[in-house]
């Protein structure tokens, strides 16, 4: 094989014009070093959509049972705020790509965001790309494979949908063009990160960036639904929502904006990257302080330093989105008013009125969101340890428990802030309409406490594993939007903490549950702090 | 191929930002040549090499390498050449094995033999993973990848930053070996020890410029000679000589002195030494540390 591949080099090498850049080579290496996350984003984006689709053709099998879903939903500011105008909801591609909404309108996008960068400035970040370019590989390689990457398993993602469609007998040319309208959802932020990442130095910036752009493309979108304004046409989730693949009136011209706009980032990202040097990006580093104050040095101090501009970033965003859905409440009041069937279908999930499971579903976003802060500081512990300044750190006269402690309360203390700081914002906003928000946000803190602890005790006993803290997230968030729908069996939806705290502020707070939560947190954490006292660093 | 300078460079400046990383550097390296590229920290070394290999762009100034530019034909080019980083990073979750796969994929040919040799030389393990590597075996692995690569140039950075006595010894007869078939190698390093037994001409830079440059053998002539001496009676009068950090201090009935000297001027003040007789006499030959040591303070 070796001397295959010396022999086709040696065949090209006088002087061979228009060379390839060594894409071939970027490609197979990108593949060989990171296909598991692609693989992982397709099948269970296609699972969980087939699931789904299973799950709503058993429960709205007949024609009467659709036209209810779009008497009550189709109406429904609640739900279209959450997952958008629910287009042609009397059908069952209808139905699902609503209730289907908002997973596909967060996990498309980071899909798509992801795959780009971790394999393009998160490689020239440390330094790994300098070799490579060395050889015969050009500036645009890399980027160009991880765009393909990207736009493959998108288009993965949209065939297997429009696949599953079709299987359940829905029209062939609307389950393309809700398949291509994804496809053309996870190209958009695909483009997104390759222009991105050329404007900032590092991985995490671009996709802090990015996360912000879904956010800003999911509160627009949800302003533009709800209020019937052309906020929405701000959004890349309209440009796909607005093809209404499953309305009598679909339409494909939205796509020509998500295409061009993925083309459009696409060619001016590459454009940049032939022109910068390596390392470097359009807003580069600033001199920052040569001294650190008394207080920066100490664990609680680092751990500080380490996390506070994520949680801030997080807080700042929980604070936006309960703002403007908090001030949809009045809409919901409005629409309930107009058509009181409306009450039994989004209370029906709880005890409580429609305002209530409203309430519940921002609260859900808000722990979401901090379970998603969280994750990014266990990986970022994660990531003290394997680039060495772990070492350093420990070689000082500090204990490995308390490093870890002093990083799992900062962070976990900033999860609880962006949850309670959303809850309240929440709670001024939706005004005199719901009541006991705060009460709830503090409630679901158990289960993120839950969360928090599971992601130390990974970085404790399973530090290789530490990614996987994100499937744990897609599972929970999974459980939580589309596990009733799915009726899956009691024993499985309690594997999430999320479930086990029960529908607040509709349902009265269980003390037990909350108790058990905290205790099953103290546990794991405790277990994490012993395997990370015991095992080897860096291991 | 007529060209005889793989490498010319002249007045080439590169500013990040405010900061100026080379302020008019001239460097050429000839076909054939083991030139060694010397500075301390921080002095462009690094900026240099990643200019010459179309990594960066240069601000001003004129680069060539095999007599083209090496920003736009950077592809096309490193077709000719193989590079060894000073801070290798590789892939985490390949095998040493695979990461020289995937470097000879595209690039200069790797040859089989030569790879199967070198891996044996350096002793490498390639079946391990990256991740579980030191620092020094990263860096063979960089070194069996360039080194085993059909180039005509080789450019190395800090070559032996992590690598034991030893193996620096393997280290230094390989490239010996490459110079000896042809191949031109330009060697970065901040130790002059490093690459004095591999090169026949060095050019040191400081603050992005060159400060000195030339064949180790002229810079060995230009260099100062070190004489420390006891006199046996009164010191004689030096001044007129060209000496420079003269220091003198009373030792019994004589004066002590230790000072340096031109190597030309050594017939002029030896006599003048023994005149008032000696009864210590140390000449120490010129150092190149000492050339260096000289070429590294502020004298830019």
């Amino acid at each position: 094989m070796t001397h295959a591949t010396t022999e086709r080099a040696e065949a090209a090498a006088p002087g061979a014009p228009g060379s390839r850049g060594g894409f071939g080579t970027v490609l197979r290496v990108q593949l060989r070093t990171g296909w598991a996350a692609p693989v992982i984003w397709v099948v269970s984006l296609i699972a969980g959509y087939a699931a789904t689709v299973g799950a709503i053709d058993g429960l709205y099998g007949t024609p009467e049972q659709l036209a209810t879903y779009q008497a009550t939903v189709g109406s429904d500011p609640a739900m279209a705020a959450i997952n958008g105008t629910p287009y042609g909801a009397d059908t069952l591609g209808g139905v699902v790509s609503n209730e289907f909404g908002f997973i596909s309108a967060i996990a498309i996008p980071l899909m798509g965001l992801l795959l780009v960068a971790r394999q393009t400035r998160a490689l020239e970040e440390v330094g790994l790309l300098e070799l490579l370019r060395s050889r015969s590989v050009g500036a645009h390689a890399p980027w160009m494979a991880a765009l393909l990457t990207a736009v493959f398993s998108s288009a993965l993602v949209g065939v297997g949908m429009a696949v599953t469609l079709i299987a359940y007998d829905v029209d062939a040319a609307d389950a393309w063009l809700y398949g291509t309208s994804m496809t053309l959802l996870g190209c958009v932020f695909a483009g997104l990160a390759v222009f991105v990442g050329q404007l900032v130095l590092r991985a995490r910036g671009v996709s802090s960036i990015g996360v912000l752009v879904i956010g800003f493309a999911y509160v627009t979108r949800a302003i533009g639904d709800v209020r019937d304004s052309w906020w929405k046409w701000l959004s890349p989730l309209a440009w796909q929502q607005e093809t209404r693949p499953f309305a009598d009136d679909a339409r494909v011209w939205p796509l020509a904006i998500s295409f061009g706009v993925a083309l459009a980032f696409a060619v001016v990202g590459l454009v940049l990257v032939g022109r910068r040097d390596l390392g470097s990006a359009v807003f580069a580093a600033r001199p920052g302080r040569t001294r650190a104050s008394s207080f920066a040095g100490t664990a609680l101090g680092l751990a500080l330093r380490a996390h506070s501009a994520t949680v801030l970033a997080w807080s700042v965003g929980a604070a936006a989105i309960s703002g403007v859905f908090g001030a949809f409440t009045d809409d919901i009041a409005d629409a309930v008013a107009a058509n009181p069937a409306l009450e039994g279908m989004l209370g029906g999930s709880g005890s409580g009125s429609a305002n209530d499971a409203y309430a519940e579903m921002v609260l859900l976003i808000l722990v979401f969101m901090a379970m998603g802060c969280l994750g990014q500081a266990v990986g970022r512990m994660r990531e003290e340890e394997t680039s060495g300044r772990l070492e350093t750190t420990l070689a000082r006269s500090e204990s490995r428990v308390w490093w870890m402690a002093a990083h799992g309360l900062v962070a976990m203390a900033g999860a609880a802030l962006i949850v309670l700081v959303g809850s309240a914002v929440l709670a001024w906003s939706a005004g005199d309409e719901t009541h006991g928000v705060v009460a709830a946000g503090f409630a679901y803190l158990a289960a993120v406490l839950v969360f928090g602890a599971l992601g130390l005790l990974l970085l404790g006993v399973l530090p290789r594993f530490t990614a996987a803290i994100w499937a744990v997230l897609g599972v929970i968030v999974f459980l939580a939007l589309l596990g009733s729908t799915l009726s899956l069996p009691d024993w499985v939806l309690a594997l999430s903490p999320v479930q086990a705290v029960g529908h607040l502020p509709g349902e009265d707070v269980s003390a037990s549950a909350e108790w058990a939560l905290v205790g099953i947190a103290a546990v794991l954490a405790a277990v994490g702090l012993v395997g990370f006292r015991r095992r080897d660093i860096p291991s | 191929m007529t060209e005889t300078s793989v490498i010319e460079i002249a007045a080439l400046r590169k500013r990040f930002g405010r900061f100026d990383a080379l302020d008019g550097l001239d460097l050429e390296l000839r076909e054939g040549e083991v030139l060694g590229f010397l500075g301390p920290n921080g002095a462009g070394k690094s900026t240099t090499i990643r200019i010459l290999l179309g990594l960066m762009r240069r601000t001003s100034g004129e680069v060539r390498l095999f007599g083209q530019d090496p920003w736009s034909r950077a592809v096309h080019l490193h077709r000719r050449l193989a590079y060894v980083p000073g801070d290798v990073a590789l892939w985490p979750g390949l095998t040493g094995g695979q990461c020289i796969d995937v470097l000879g994929a595209s690039g200069a040919p790797i040859d089989p033999a030569r790879r199967e040799e070198l891996t044996q030389r350096f002793e490498l393990d390639p079946s391990k993973r990256v991740r579980d590597y030191s620092k020094g075996n990263r860096q063979k692995v960089a070194l069996v990848a360039a080194l085993a690569a059909r180039a005509e140039l080789l450019v190395v950075d800090e070559p032996t930053s992590g690598l034991d006595p030893l193996m620096e010894e393997v280290f230094r007869e390989c490239v010996a070996e490459r110079a000896a078939e042809g191949t031109s190698v330009l060697l970065s390093s901040h130790i002059l020890s490093e690459v004095e037994v591999l090169c026949q001409r060095v050019t040191i830079i400081r603050h992005g410029k060159v400060v000195t440059s030339g064949d180790i053998a002229d810079l060995r002539r230009m260099s100062r000679t070190k004489v420390h001496a006891v006199t046996r009676g009164p010191a004689p009068d030096l001044s007129r000589a060209d000496v420079s950090g003269l220091e003198t201090g009373a030792a019994g009935d004589g004066t002590e002195l230790s000072f340096s000297v031109a190597p030309d001027a050594l017939d002029d003040v030896l006599p003048q030494l023994l005149a008032v007789g000696v009864s210590t006499l140390t000449v120490r030959p010129p150092s190149l540390d000492e050339l260096f040591l000289e070429a590294y303070e502020d004298r830019a």
